[in-house]
């Protein structure tokens, strides 16, 4: 649990790097958080990229008037489909395929001798049906956990007026989120199949169950390691829920956490696939190293 | 005593001094080893200690317990019941002293209902318990809610059917009403999105009262599992109620349903199901539960015991 996590109400500060899920109300609160994203990247010179659904040009005005940025002209604008490595005609995200292109922006924008990459992605038009979110979901957990060792970080932005509740189990896949967008996080960290961190609770079921669901065939091994010190809370439902998953697949998962009372938890469960540990201090460190947890 | 029957044979003990206790206790537990039945004494640590002695080599065939620390919280004795009994063994043989004088008075509706319900839980099962009371330490209404717990009165060496017994109408008539304190501080939670802030509320109220870290932790799953079945179960709002009072911390859950089920959270869940673990969690965690139901609605009040001194039964 290394990596900066938790709800955050601003894009700003996110240096050098952090993966944010924003789910925005209206255009103007994603303008205003694309521009805090994009004015870090600037300052730290790196490669910044501006993506959304329109076309070059009002991609290219819409950036213009984000608000208070005096120059954007370092800014590379794309169309989304062309910034995943979609096919022209195309609106499903492949995730292996969109994971390369990503890689290969990220060295070439090193190459170029940028101190790194990121990108503002408004992702909705990616994300409206059922089989677009499976697979940009995916992607998200795919490219996060190329963003916890390499240079690279991306706001990735969803319009709640179109996608509903269904934007929380997208935004919910980033390390950090914006207030209101998710109340916990699913993402990666070296030496661990995932980390969950926040509060997990009847709330949130649903999403919790869905993004499980859509990450789980992406982790390999019998053995699941979870890092869970930055779970604030987790309802025995959702206990259950991730036990029946691994039981599903005859997958063992171990979660590590700083809780007495979760390992209480799951002895009263009688949990059969899931193994609650007290986290070893020097077990990646109990300090919560930079995160924003709590706020 | 009808020892061989087949289902449950429930008897109180009435008895006066150490004396009356072993003669009564000690042939019971012997008998039960004898007969090859599992045997378990859980009583207050004092009885414990006299039962061990007494007993003799026996002890070895015998677990002990003291029922003041796995009987804290009454309504966790069904599954643990449950648990022992539930094996396919054979009999089982079991000396359960629910109420002694000194016993936090707070407790004693849940053990008077926990004996009326384990008449009708455990009707079937090959279970024969004798459960003391001190006839000489306690008062006269708890041995009459005795009578009417237990089908047998063992009293003298005699064993009689209790002419009292009635334990549905027991059961109703320990079901008080438990207005909340009126020191209380209240948090409304209307839906599953109030939770996150039910907890910070708790843990608030909680860290001010001075609370343990470990204790916070243990209010917050708890006012979250009461809230949540209330949001279920009912469809409505759920009103949660925090208060400190004779070295307690109680957290306690109001909502407009009614209870039907007088074992809820008293039996363990089934393996692999989703449904019915929230009361559960709650008596586990908990050192007392009570609950009052009716056509107005349900409180469910789940005691965190602060360690300190209590208003002792008589």
């Amino acid at each position: 649990m290394t990596r900066r996590h938790g709800a955050v109400d601003s894009a700003a500060g996110l240096t050098p790097f952090g993966h944010l899920g924003w789910s925005y109300r209206d255009r103007g609160e994603f303008f205003s958080r694309a521009a805090e994203y994009i004015a870090d990247g600037l300052a730290r010179d790196q490669w910044v990229e501006y993506v959304g659904a329109g076309d070059h040009t009002s991609l290219r005005a819409e950036l213009a008037e984000l608000p208070g940025l005096a120059d954007v002209s370092g800014v590379k604008v794309s169309a989304v489909p062309q910034f995943y490595g979609v096919p022209p005609g195309g609106d499903v995200v492949d995730p292996e395929i969109a994971v390369a292109t990503q890689v290969a922006a990220v060295h070439e924008a090193l190459r170029q001798g940028y101190s790194g990459f990121r990108a503002v992605v408004d992702a909705t038009s990616m994300s409206e049906r059922p089989h677009q979110r499976d697979a940009l979901s995916c992607f998200e957990f795919l490219v996060d956990r190329q963003m916890a060792v390499f240079p690279m970080s991306a706001l990735c932005a969803f319009d709640v007026s179109r996608l509903g509740s269904d934007a929380a189990a997208l935004a919910c896949l980033h390390p950090l989120v914006g207030e209101d967008s998710a109340p916990f996080q699913l993402y990666a960290e070296p030496g661990v199949q995932f980390t969950l961190a926040g509060e997990v609770d009847s709330a949130c079921a649903d999403t919790f169950t869905t993004a499980l669901g859509r990450i789980w065939p992406l982790i390999s091994g019998r053995e699941v390691t979870v890092d869970a010190r930055g779970l604030a809370y987790i309802g025995h439902r959702q206990l259950l829920e991730l036990d029946r998953r691994a039981r599903s697949d005859r997958s063992r998962v171990v979660l590590r956490t700083g809780q007495p009372i979760l390992i209480r938890l799951a002895g009263l469960l009688n949990l059969t696939n899931v193994r609650v540990v007290a986290a070893d201090r020097h077990d990646g460190g109990d300090s919560p190293v930079g995160t924003v947890a709590g706020r | 005593m009808a020892e061989d029957a087949g289902g449950l044979v429930h008897t109180a003990l009435f008895y006066r001094g150490e004396s009356e206790y072993l003669d009564a206790v000690v042939p019971f537990v012997r008998d039960g080893v004898d007969r090859g039945e599992r045997v378990f004494v859980a009583v207050p640590a004092d009885k414990l200690t006299l039962v061990r002695g007494a007993v003799g080599h026996a002890a070895a065939g015998i677990a002990f317990t003291d029922m003041a620390k796995v009987g804290r919280n009454p309504a966790r004795g069904f599954p643990m019941m449950s648990a022992v009994g539930d094996q396919g063994a054979g009999r089982v043989r079991i000396v359960a002293e629910p109420v002694w004088p000194g016993r936090c008075a707070e407790t004693y509706p849940a053990c008077v209902q926990n004996e009326a319900l384990f008449n009708t839980t455990f009707a079937s099962w090959p279970l024969t318990t004798l459960c003391p009371y001190d006839a000489a330490g306690l008062d006269d209404g708890v041995l009459a809610d005795a009578r009417a717990t237990h089908p047998l009165i063992q009293q003298n060496s005699i064993v009689s059917d209790s002419g009292d017994f009635a334990s549905w109408e027991t059961l109703a008539r320990y079901n008080i009403p438990l207005p909340p304190d009126p020191s209380a501080v209240t948090f409304t939670v209307r839906t599953f999105e109030d939770l996150s802030a039910a907890r910070a509320f708790v843990a608030r109220c909680s860290a001010s009262a001075g609370l343990s870290v470990e204790a916070i932790a243990d209010l917050q799953l708890i006012a979250t599992e009461l809230a949540t079945n209330s949001l279920e179960y009912t469809g409505g709002a759920c009103t949660l109620a925090l208060w400190q009072r004779d070295g307690a911390f109680v957290c306690q859950a109001d909502d407009a349903g009614r209870l039907d089920d007088p074992l809820a959270g008293r039996r363990a869940p089934a393996c692999h199901t989703t449904g019915g673990r929230g009361l559960f969690l709650v008596n586990a965690l908990a050192d007392l539960v009570r609950t009052h139901t009716s056509e107005a609605g349900t409180a469910i009040r789940a005691y965190l015991s602060l360690g300190c001194e209590q208003e002792a039964l008589t």
